[in-house]
């Protein structure tokens, strides 16, 4: 019975943690660097403070992107953008503060006008926001400038004669407000008139607008009767030039014509027009087709999506070409590969490996060579050790995570499991293969260190088969490893071929 | 006398230097015997499953009871430093970032060492005083792939599975304080853990789980398969496996943050 529970309760967990491991997953952020309609930009701020690597980028409040890093230049600070939205030349882009503890982001208007910003393009126009520096330091010279005046106060107030200065002030206040006052009461009777006048001048300029509206329309009806007769005038003019046959009224009979022609070879010009378009109305011929039939368009339109996304795919392959040799010591032989590397993401590669190879088993073929002088027969009995090369395939799968790479795939015609792992800004590499796993034998792991001196160009030494003594070797080599656009160029263009 | 002292000195410090050479090397070479036997046939389904249970199943209540308590813990203390700043919101994802990130593998691989690791070096140590491995050799049977392959295989993918659970279990307490007792805004809190926590941080702690789970059994193998002295040395055995353990799982701990996070 316990055996029988155990593999449930053992599968019981397994799929609850991976259940778990699956919704979390899917609950906390969506790594915005693993879309791949991503633009991506930078801008040059003078100041980063508050800002961080994976702060948000937001246009009215929804996040639109993040920091993705942020570098010096020059005495600038260079922060790149990863985005979910193309930008175009006018976008704009200004540092806020999201709290009172210094926390910022970004807040970007992406821009109406002008061309799209390229990928890695620059974010041109930055705007600042007010730093509690930058606030800090207003307040302080505004504090200076209070005080400045209120110095001055004191100094006219705070003196020997300052009460009476301000005595003064005050009952001077007083007289002119007495006299505006007095003013204001003598003037009264005038002030009414003016009232009045300006009363009787408004009544005037109402019944004037009256008259000139009904007047108005009166002018109307004249222009309407004069645009009649200049209707009727037309008509007298134009009987008068059909039957008139000489001087100028014959060069207006020839244009009368010309426009007629005109207007015929206009009419056939629309009749065409109008049979086409009742043939794409009716499904007739490829545009018709194409027009009133959905599945085809459909179809079209799938295909051209489908086409973008191949050659986006395609364009962004990376290929690289590499080709080595290594020395074995104890074998005293050498191998040589020719490598390709397919590069659809930079921590993701395929390699196709072509290895010629002296091969490890040798055989030992025994030779009778049998001679006759002078009637004596002797026979010489030899044993020859052959070594032939072969002709090998690697095909792999590698997924590089942060500075160790995994490998997966068939190595030198075997099944192979392999870990790189990577320093010094990847010039130093440390290459494990394990592959031939065979029964009676221990797999056999293949180490191998390559450091580049140059950029294409690099020296590896390694050990060979280690697990197994009896055929353990050492050896050394290089190569030569780049990319190669010109490759990326010929298969994004060649022609496929149909059968 | 006194140059006998000396040398005698001189002898013990030589002696434990050699001691723990010899040690270090023999523990190499178990790790790499291990690690050999582990793609190579016959493959003993049954065995793999039954630890599987020990370690997986049997720890799944104190990682569980662990989570929960953790996750609540650091959101009350999280939330009474965050409220000096009037800033509580970000409690959920300091909580969620330190689970997914350190506390979740290191805590379940400290509770795991404690429970499965002891248990395991107890029970190889009580095979080898009773001479039960010794039995396997002469049946042909190499008791690395019989016994220790199969507890090595459990820790590296049960205790990945249990952090997982530890992770989930304890966002459930740090919610349940932090959102239920303390008030913070659901909805802020829920934001805040979706912004700042991403899928690499979980994965890149998992992959820590593994290397724990690994470290855990295979010390508790070695400190058991190596155990000599009787019933007092198989309890010697089991208290050196939990401590070698933790603290490996701290060191070990110290470095994969280096090269992960830094």
């Amino acid at each position: 019975m316990n055996a029988l529970f155990t593999p449930f309760k053992v599968g019981l967990l397994m799929i609850a943690a991976s259940s778990s491991l699956v919704w979390m997953s899917t609950q906390v952020r969506e790594g915005i660097s693993e879309r791949e309609d991503l633009t991506s930009a930078f801008a040059l701020f003078n100041d980063v403070g508050g800002l961080a690597v994976r702060s948000k980028v937001v246009i009215a409040g929804i996040t639109v992107g993040q920091i993705d890093r942020i570098e010096l230049a020059g005495d600038q600070a260079k922060v790149w953008l990863t985005l979910t939205l193309p930008l175009r030349a006018d976008a704009r882009i200004a540092k806020r503060q999201a709290s009172l503890l210094g926390e910022s982001f970004l807040q970007l208007t992406p821009g109406y006008q002008g061309p799209p910003i390229p990928q890695g393009g620059e974010i041109k126009r930055v705007d600042y926001d007010a730093s509690p520096s930058d606030l800090m330091e207003e307040v302080r010279g505004i504090m200076v400038n209070v005080n400045e005046i209120t110095l001055s106060l004191k100094n006219v107030l705070a003196g020997e004669n300052g009460e009476q200065r301000l005595v003064g002030i005050l009952e001077n206040i007083n007289r002119v407000v007495e006299q505006m006052s007095q003013a204001l009461s003598g003037n009264s009777p005038k002030l009414d008139r003016v009232v009045d006048n300006v009363i009787a001048v408004t009544d005037e300029a109402r019944r004037f607008t009256v008259d000139f509206r009904r007047k108005a329309d009166l002018i109307l009806a004249d222009a309407q009767r004069v645009s009649e007769n200049a209707r009727l005038i037309s008509a007298d003019v134009r009987a008068i030039v059909s039957q008139d046959g000489a001087g100028g009224g014959a060069s207006v009979q020839g244009a009368m014509a010309r426009l007629q022609d005109s207007m015929r070879r206009l009419d056939d010009t629309l009749e065409h027009t109008r049979s086409i378009a009742q043939k794409v109305d009716e499904g007739q011929g490829s545009l018709g087709q194409l027009v009133n039939n959905d599945r085809l368009a459909r179809s079209v339109g799938n295909f051209v999506d489908e086409s973008s996304r191949f050659i986006s795919r395609l364009t962004r392959l990376q290929f690289q070409v590499g080709m080595s040799s290594e020395y074995y010591m104890s074998q005293a032989v050498a191998k040589s590969y020719f490598e390709l590397r397919m590069m659809p993401k930079p921590d993701k590669y395929y390699v196709l490996q072509l290895v010629d190879s002296p091969s490890r088993k040798t055989s030992v073929v025994e030779r009778l060579t049998t001679t006759t002088r002078g009637g004596v027969s002797s026979a010489v009995r030899e044993q020859v050790q052959t070594t032939e090369d072969s002709f090998l395939v690697s095909l792999q799968f590698a997924k590089r995570f942060h500075f160790l790479t995994g490998r997966v795939g068939l190595l030198e015609n075997s099944g192979a499991l392999g870990l790189d792992v990577t320093a010094l800004g990847d010039r130093l590499q440390v290459v494990t293969d394990l592959f031939e796993f065979e029964a009676d034998r221990n797999p056999r792991l293949r180490a191998r260190a390559t450091y580049a001196f140059f950029a294409h160009l690099y020296v590896a030494a390694g050990i060979d088969d280690v697990l197994n003594r009896s055929s353990m070797d050492y050896f050394v080599g290089g190569g030569l490893r780049f990319n190669d656009d010109d490759l990326q160029a010929i298969l994004a263009t060649a022609p496929i071929p149909s059968f | 006398m006194v140059l006998e002292k000396i040398r005698s000195g001189v002898e013990g410090v030589g002696a434990l230097t050699i001691k723990g050479v010899e040690s270090v090397g023999r523990a190499s070479l178990f790790l790499l015997e291990t690690l050999l036997w582990v793609p190579r046939p016959p493959y003993r389904l049954r065995v793999l499953l039954s630890a599987l249970e020990f370690v997986g199943v049997g720890s799944l209540f104190i990682v569980i009871l662990t989570g929960f308590f953790t996750g609540a813990v650091f959101a009350l203390q999280g939330a009474t430093a965050f409220k000096l700043f009037n800033a509580e919101s970000l409690v959920g994802s300091t909580v969620a970032l330190s689970l997914a990130r350190e506390l979740a593998p290191v805590l379940t691989g400290l509770m795991v060492s404690g429970r499965a690791g002891s248990g395991i070096a107890t029970e190889l140590g009580t095979m080898r005083v009773t001479e039960q491995i010794d039995a396997l050799y002469t049946m042909a049977v190499n008791p690395i792939q019989y016994l220790v392959v199969p507890r090595f295989l459990a820790g590296v993918i049960m205790v990945p599975l249990l952090t997982s659970l530890f992770n989930l279990v304890g966002m459930v307490g740090c919610y349940a304080v932090g959102v239920r007792l303390l008030h913070i805004d659901e909805g802020v809190f829920l934001e805040k853990v979706r912004w700042f926590v991403e899928p690499a941080d979980i994965y890149n702690g998992l992959l820590k789980a593994c290397v724990f789970g690994g470290i855990l059994t295979l010390v508790g193998c070695y400190k058991g398969f190596y155990a000599t002295g009787g019933a007092r040395g198989v309890g010697l055995a089991t208290t050196e496996a939990v401590v070698v353990s933790s603290v490996l799982i701290l060191t070990a701990d110290y470095i994969l943050t280096a090269l992960m996070f830094t």
